[in-house]
């Protein structure tokens, strides 16, 4: 139930198309892909090829383990595993893009909305989200629960509201960044409306950064529902909820152990393949620690050599320096300094440095 | 510096009295009539209109605020319409369990967290791949799920730490450490996710630094760059996140709760939202959130003595 | 980028490739880290073009002095703080005892390069590398950075090795001057010679564009300007790297050129060296259109 900390995906460099398209070329994002489009193909078609009913009950072999007629087993009444988690995917999934459509239906607009008015309006917004962000989410869901009873849509709905405080923090950011930009500027001198602006210059550029938050704050959604679930706000029985199977089968977690495996292994892997893809656009591999200063051994071309100046104290000569496996960024120079002095090397900037 | 705590203190106090309004205007507009709860199943609507009149449900919200609000600054929460018990004594029984279970589990977070990816950032290459990707893997974990599986290994397989029961602090501080153990590991396991890569972005950041590269040539040796000059920087963000990760905690932990049968917040929330209780659920509401605003405004002040920005300003 | 080889601080992904750089007689290059660690400091320092980033935001600079110099000069904190105070006197710094409780955030930017400098003093340096000291600081700011320099190469008896672009802190205070362009020494001797008469026409063009004019000389009617930009590394050709955005190319330039001794004990990369006798970037020549002007 952790939330993440909502970072920004560098939103800098590339279309949300061309974000998209590199993303599913990356393992981890085709993981996240094909996983999640697998499970709302799944849940949509569920009802023309489920093996078993959900709530069929066979006593006899309850709680039994994998087998041919029940692939991940049954539960203590002896219902098919498999079919009730893929049943019960819909409801999730649905739950969870309720959240994510919510926390960004508030969000983008705040953010647009905070950017464009200058600072007073967006100290307001802020504030207000500030404190959004401050309340206890958990306790604040319940409570909505403890109100209008479990309706977890109504619910998730309110939980979206909740996070897009969070969605509105990091849209700002990004928002802010594209208004200060010049040709934003243009085009407001161009005549361009505050609606153009914002759909043609400001929306384009938040997109990387949404699809990254839309698939972090999805796998966020399905946790915190599968959560409130388990402790029984999910949907009322008979209707499957992941939450609720991992709840019935701590139950049996002595004489069953094998039953908490598969809805927690497919719940755990749906929030796996939000998040993967969620890295997979935001531009994959995290960059890695810059390494506290290392000198490469020369090309063992010239031999152990000799100063040819004994009078200078630095002595640079043939120096070589390039950009491993690419191009010489210096070469061959060469310069004695003697001591005392005050010495230059007097670069053009390009070439100096880069 | 004091404006800086004055301006946390002044949205410290803001958000208590948001969450207030926010759990009393949600109990009072949306909700029908508390009368029927006190009145029990099966009353009439003569009986459960008087048991109204008697809570003071059918005055003007705004006086019904003033008093809820007049009640609850004197810490009386009122008493629960469920079984009739002070609210206050009830949720103030209960607040040590969830309180510590979200401390340790954020304690734990920070400790493993913090290690680990300062440690990735540090040594870089395989271990670095395998800490981002492990830590991936963490935060999609449900902690719930955790929780069993933890239960299955340490008190089922073998007997090393209670699944159930609560000890207090006061009477054994080990069998309370012990109580509280599964929860909380079953909690940090996301958290301290969360945490390592923050601390490696954080470090990794740092270690881009141009400072870094002046400390360096001047000889600088390689760990005083790290874990005195690196770390420091890269501590901002990590205290922040700390902040955010107590709240998603102290929820999480309202959900394992039930799991180890804790006698905690989330099982008074869950049986008050269970049958409707709603100003023991407001009482929640309000208590929950002082918690999490104070913790927050302790790591506020901790941010401003590492940041020399704030510090001086 | 060559000033940083000296210390081994190259960039992430770049590395010397070939030659050596010999300090006092011992070559650098292919040094082991832990080597290389014990010269910078007491052997070699450097300082940074933005002094308002180069010092550890989180700590005061008396922390940020006193550390180094206990390490380096083995002293205690009492005998550090004496020394570090000492230290921003040598810089300047007229307002110490208040510098050093400061916060990089409170110092400005000239401020800041005199601490940067009083660190890189800490480990009593023979060598000063300076990486442009004075590009992100103020005009009247610069030239005090300058004189702190040359009054510690004067009375310390330090050696101040300085990268920079601008030829009239050049002529200010250094002695020796070699010329780079697009990685490559194409001019070098004494700074009196090679600002008075260059040889290169690269130096010729610098010179021509410096806006700096010398006092009781005439101020030019304008400044010159190079056309183009200086190639990317990957682009370098075989032949003279400036021949492109030379006025005196000619079809030799295509070919690789060699160093030739000149300025005494300096050098100069160009083939037409000697047939220019008037290296003029600035007058029109019949051949060509003039070069654009820049103000």
């Amino acid at each position: 139930m952790s939330v993440l900390p909502l970072d920004a995906g560098q939103a800098a460099g590339g279309s949300v198309k061309r974000r998209l398209r590199a993303a599913l070329r990356k393992p981890a994002g085709v993981f996240g892909a094909t996983w999640l489009l697998l499970l709302v193909v799944a849940s949509i078609t569920s009802p023309l090829w489920l093996p078993h009913e959900v709530d069929e009950q066979d006593l006899a072999a309850a709680l039994a383990g994998p087998s041919g007629t029940h692939w991940l087993g049954t539960d203590e009444l002896g219902r098919d595993m498999f079919s009730r988690i893929v049943a019960a995917a819909g409801e999730a999934l649905i739950g969870s893009a309720i959240t994510v459509i919510v926390a960004f239906g508030i969000g983008v607009p705040l953010a647009l909305f905070a950017a464009e008015h200058g600072q007073q309006a967006e100290r307001v917004v802020s504030r207000i989200t500030e404190i959004l962000l401050a309340l206890p989410g958990m306790v604040i869901l319940l409570a909505v629960i403890g109100v209008i009873g479990p309706r977890i849509y109504i619910v998730m709905a309110v939980l979206g509201v909740m996070i897009s405080a969070a969605v509105y923090r990091v849209l700002l950011a990004v928002a802010q960044s594209v208004r200060k930009r010049l040709y934003v500027d243009a085009a407001r001198v161009n005549g361009l409306g505050s609606l153009a602006v914002n759909v043609r210059h400001v929306l384009p550029a938040m997109l990387t950064t949404i699809a990254v938050q839309a698939a972090q704050l999805f796998g966020i959604g399905l946790l915190i529902e599968a959560g409130l679930a388990f402790i029984g706000f999910g949907p009322r029985p008979p209707v499957p909820s992941w939450g609720d199977m991992i709840q019935a089968a701590s139950v049996h977690i002595t004489d069953d152990p094998w039953l908490m495996v598969p809805t927690g292994a497919v719940l755990a892997l749906t929030v796996m393949a939000a998040n993967e893809l969620a890295d997979a656009i935001s531009g994959g591999a995290p960059k890695p620690a810059p390494r506290l200063a290392r000198m490469r051994r020369r090309a063992a071309v010239t031999g152990p050599a000799e100063p040819r100046d004994p009078t200078a104290v630095l002595e640079v000569r043939d120096l070589t320096v390039a950009v491993d496996g690419g191009p010489a960024l210096v070469t061959g120079v060469s310069s004695p300094w003697r001591r005392d002095l005050c010495s230059a090397w007097s670069a053009s900037p390009a070439a100096g440095r880069r | 510096m004091v404006g800086y705590v004055a301006r946390r203190l002044a949205f410290a106090i803001g958000t208590v009295a948001a969450a207030s309004v926010l759990s009393f205007l949600l109990v009072h507009l949306t909700s029908g009539s508390p009368g029927a709860i006190v009145a029990g199943q099966g009353a009439t609507p003569e009986q459960i209109d008087a048991a109204n009149e008697e809570l003071g449900w059918n005055r003007p919200l705004v006086t019904q605020f003033a008093d809820w609000v007049s009640h609850v600054t004197r810490g009386d929460f009122g008493t629960s319409l469920s079984d009739g018990h002070d609210i206050k004594a009830d949720l103030f029984a209960r607040l040590p369990v969830t309180a510590s279970i979200a401390l340790l589990a954020t304690l734990l977070s920070a400790i493993v967290g913090i290690v680990i990816g300062v440690t990735a950032a540090v040594r870089g290459g395989r271990l670095d791949r395998a800490v981002t990707a492990g830590s991936s893997i963490a935060v999609s974990l449900p902690a719930f799920w955790v929780g069993v599986l933890l239960v299955y290994a340490l008190s089922i397989r073998t007997t090393l730490l209670p699944a159930t029961g609560y000890v207090p602090f006061a009477e054994n501080p080990v069998e309370w450490l012990k109580s509280l153990a599964l929860p909380a590991i079953a909690l940090a396991v996301g958290g301290a996710a969360i945490v390592a890569r923050t601390a490696r972005t954080g470090m990794v950041e740092a270690l881009r630094q141009e400072h870094i590269r002046t400390l360096q040539a001047i000889g600088t040796p390689p760990w005083r760059l790290r874990y005195v000059h690196a770390l420091r920087f890269a501590s901002a963000p990590v205290v922040s996140v700390l902040g955010v990760q107590f709240i998603a905690l102290f929820g999480g932990s309202i959900i394992v709760e039930n799991l180890f049968a804790l006698p905690g917040l989330g099982q008074a929330t869950q049986l008050a939202v269970g049958v409707h209780d709603l100003p023991a659920v407001q009482g929640v509401v309000v208590i929950a959130t002082v918690v999490v605003v104070i913790t927050n405004l302790l790591l506020d002040l901790l941010v401003a003595a590492l940041d020399p920005k704030v510090r001086t300003a | 980028m060559t000033a940083r080889a000296v210390l081994g601080l190259l960039p992430e992904g770049v590395s010397i490739s070939g030659g050596a750089i010999f300090w006092r007689g011992r070559d650098l290059v292919g040094l082991p880290e832990s080597e290389l660690r014990k010269l910078r400091g007491p052997e070699i320092a450097m300082i940074s073009q933005e002094p308002m980033v180069a010092l550890d935001p989180m700590f005061s600079v008396a922390h940020q002095l006193i550390h180094p110099i206990r390490r380096l000069r083995g002293v205690g904190r009492r005998e550090a703080r004496r020394i570090a105070a000492e230290l921003l006197q040598q810089v300047g710094i007229v307002d110490g005892r208040k510098v050093l409780k400061s916060y990089p955030h409170q110092l400005s930017g000239g401020m800041a390069q005199r601490v940067c400098i009083a660190l890189a003093l800490t480990g009593q340096p023979k060598l000063l590398i300076a990486d442009e000291p004075t590009t992100a600081l103020d005009v009247t700011v610069q030239a005090e950075i300058l004189s702190v320099l040359r009054a510690l190469v004067r009375d310390t008896g330090l050696s101040v090795v300085i990268v920079s672009h601008d030829l009239g802190v050049v002529a200010d205070i250094c002695d020796d001057v070699a010329v780079m362009y697009a990685g490559q020494v194409v001019e070098s001797g004494s700074a009196m010679d090679v600002l008075e008469s260059p040889a290169h026409p690269y130096t010729t063009a610098l010179l021509g564009a410096n806006p700096h004019v010398p006092e009781g000389e005439p101020v030019p009617a304008r400044l010159a300007s190079i056309p183009g930009t200086v190639p990317a590394p990957q682009a370098w050709p075989a032949g003279c790297r400036f021949a492109s955005r030379c006025r005196f190319a000619a079809d030799k330039c295509t070919a690789p050129v060699a160093l030739e001794p000149a300025h005494g004990a300096g050098s100069v990369r160009c083939v037409r060296t000697h047939e220019l006798k008037s290296m003029d970037w600035i007058s029109p020549l019949d051949e060509q259109q003039p070069t654009g002007v820049s103000s």
